[in-house]
């Protein structure tokens, strides 16, 4: 499969990256699990219908819907994003072929206000003097406290994602990306009654966040 | 959840509540116009009528009663294609046998450089879940190694993120004063978990619930305001970016070695 590519538009000369992403898995070792019979054979995951009937399902034969509380099914085409008085929020177009530019740099400690939803590595397509100049001026902004932050949607949707460029050692430029969530204080007052953990699943990909409503 | 955390030589049972990165409730509302809570809809599995009507969907199938009906010719009902259905996770052999009597297994494949050489490694071991061990008995420490917000984001990629909160005054007091330090220091304090074997105290992972991913550390982050509010927010590393500096390391012709290998492989 193709790599996925962005833009970088620096003094009127725009620079092409092949997106890597990166993981924990491919840091850490990516992880199965497998299932072996006691013979040591190799097993496989299948799934069967619970209405009596035992039907073992063959992979792709069904699929998760939305589906209101009378029980009829909702297609995703149906529903639009509304905030909590029902007005549609707003669609943010898909952004990543527009190229970027370095012109927004937020203060470093900011980058902790996103949650980090993707890694990536820019790997440019030509290592010249102009990514050495770019590369430079990254890092430069990083040692003064400043990281570059642009839109980065890759679909189009009503959460805003933005990326942003952190330098590495070896001349590599690293791309988060994240959703913002503004910074929450406590006060004495209040006591914070104990929550549920409804957190977003820890393994959740950028285009599962869009396919949800 | 309440936890324990401990700072110097206090500590006491304090929340740890999620940061939400998108707003709670994101309701929805039908192309028709008609208004949806979120809780009203939910996601059911359904039976997709162009791939349950194939072939292959007849051969395995495990009821007997159903394979008698194949045998005799009789007419399956699939009245309940294309509707809701409930499923369940069964593990088969090769002939598509249900097998009860297994054993799970972890196998981690691994890229890692050998005599600069990026090789693939491919080890195997029983699972064992994970058990959380972050909870209201267990202290994790607020550890006196501080780092700068720059070392932080340049070596760590942040996987999860949750807020510390007070649930009295007293703990209030605890956590004003460690988010007071953290924000004159402008540094982010490492946070473990820790063990006890032979009388001494080893850092352990931290795994926040039962069968969840372990985190080596946290990285405490701490602010305070005008109005005498705190912000203390536990932000668990993910994972390291060394690696991704040393694989940048290799040179091009072992890592054309490296991908004529993997093919060879396959």
């Amino acid at each position: 499969m193709a790599k996925r590519k962005v833009t970088i538009s620096e003094n009127n000369i725009n620079l092409e990256f092949e997106l890597e992403k990166v993981t924990r898995e491919t840091e850490v070792g990516e992880k199965k699990i497998i299932y072996k019979d006691l013979e040591n054979k190799e097993l496989r995951k299948g799934r069967i219908t619970t209405d009596g009937m035992n039907i073992l399902l063959p992979q792709g034969s069904y699929k998760n819907n939305h589906v209101d509380s009378k029980g009829n099914y909702i297609s995703n085409k149906e529903l639009i994003e509304v905030d909590d008085e029902f007005n549609p929020l707003p669609l943010i177009e898909g952004n990543v072929a527009i190229p970027k530019t370095l012109e927004n740099p937020i203060e470093i400690i900011d980058l902790l206000n996103y949650k980090i939803t993707n890694t990536y590595i820019l790997n440019p397509i030509q290592k010249n003097d102009d990514f050495q100049k770019l590369y430079n001026k990254v890092l430069l902004s990083f040692n003064n406290d400043e990281i570059f932050s642009f839109p980065y949607n890759i679909l189009a949707g009503t959460i805003q994602y933005s990326g942003f460029l952190i330098p590495l050692e070896n001349n590599i430029i690293l791309l988060e990306v994240g959703i913002y969530s503004d910074p929450q204080f406590f006060s004495r007052k209040e006591a914070i009654e104990e929550q549920e953990d409804v957190d977003e699943p820890e393994d959740y990909d950028i285009e599962e966040l869009f396919e949800a409503i | 959840m309440i936890i324990n955390i401990g700072f110097g030589e206090q500590n006491t049972t304090i929340n740890l509540i999620p940061v939400h990165s998108r707003k709670k409730s994101r309701n929805a509302r039908l192309i028709n116009g008609e208004e949806i809570s979120r809780e009203e809809i939910k996601s059911e599995a359904i039976l997709l009528k162009d791939k349950i009507n194939n072939d292959n969907l007849l051969g395995p199938i495990i009821n007997p009663a159903i394979i008698e009906k194949l045998i005799n010719d009789e007419e399956i009902d699939f009245e309940d294609i294309g509707k809701k259905i409930k499923t369940q996770q069964i593990i088969l052999d090769a002939d598509n046998n249900p097998v009860y009597d297994f054993k799970k297994f972890v196998r981690v494949t691994k890229k890692k450089i050998v005599d600069n050489e990026m090789k693939e490694i491919i080890t195997e071991e029983e699972f064992v879940p994970t058990i959380a061990n972050i909870n209201e008995s267990i202290p994790i420490q607020i550890t006196n190694k501080l780092i700068t917000y720059q070392e932080a984001l340049k070596n760590y990629v942040i996987g999860n993120t949750k807020y510390l909160t007070h649930n009295d005054g007293l703990s209030f007091d605890f956590l004003y004063k460690i988010a007071e330090y953290l924000d004159k220091e402008n540094k982010l304090a490492i946070v473990q978990a820790f063990t006890i074997i032979n009388n001494k105290k080893v850092p352990t992972p931290m795994i926040l619930k039962d069968s969840g991913r372990p985190y080596a550390f946290a990285l405490l982050q701490g602010k305070i305001n005008e109005y005498g509010e705190y912000l203390l927010r536990l932000n668990f590393v993910n994972f390291p970016t060394k690696n991704i500096i040393e694989e940048s390391k290799i040179t091009p012709k072992n890592i054309a070695e490296f991908i004529l290998k993997i093919q060879f492989t396959i």
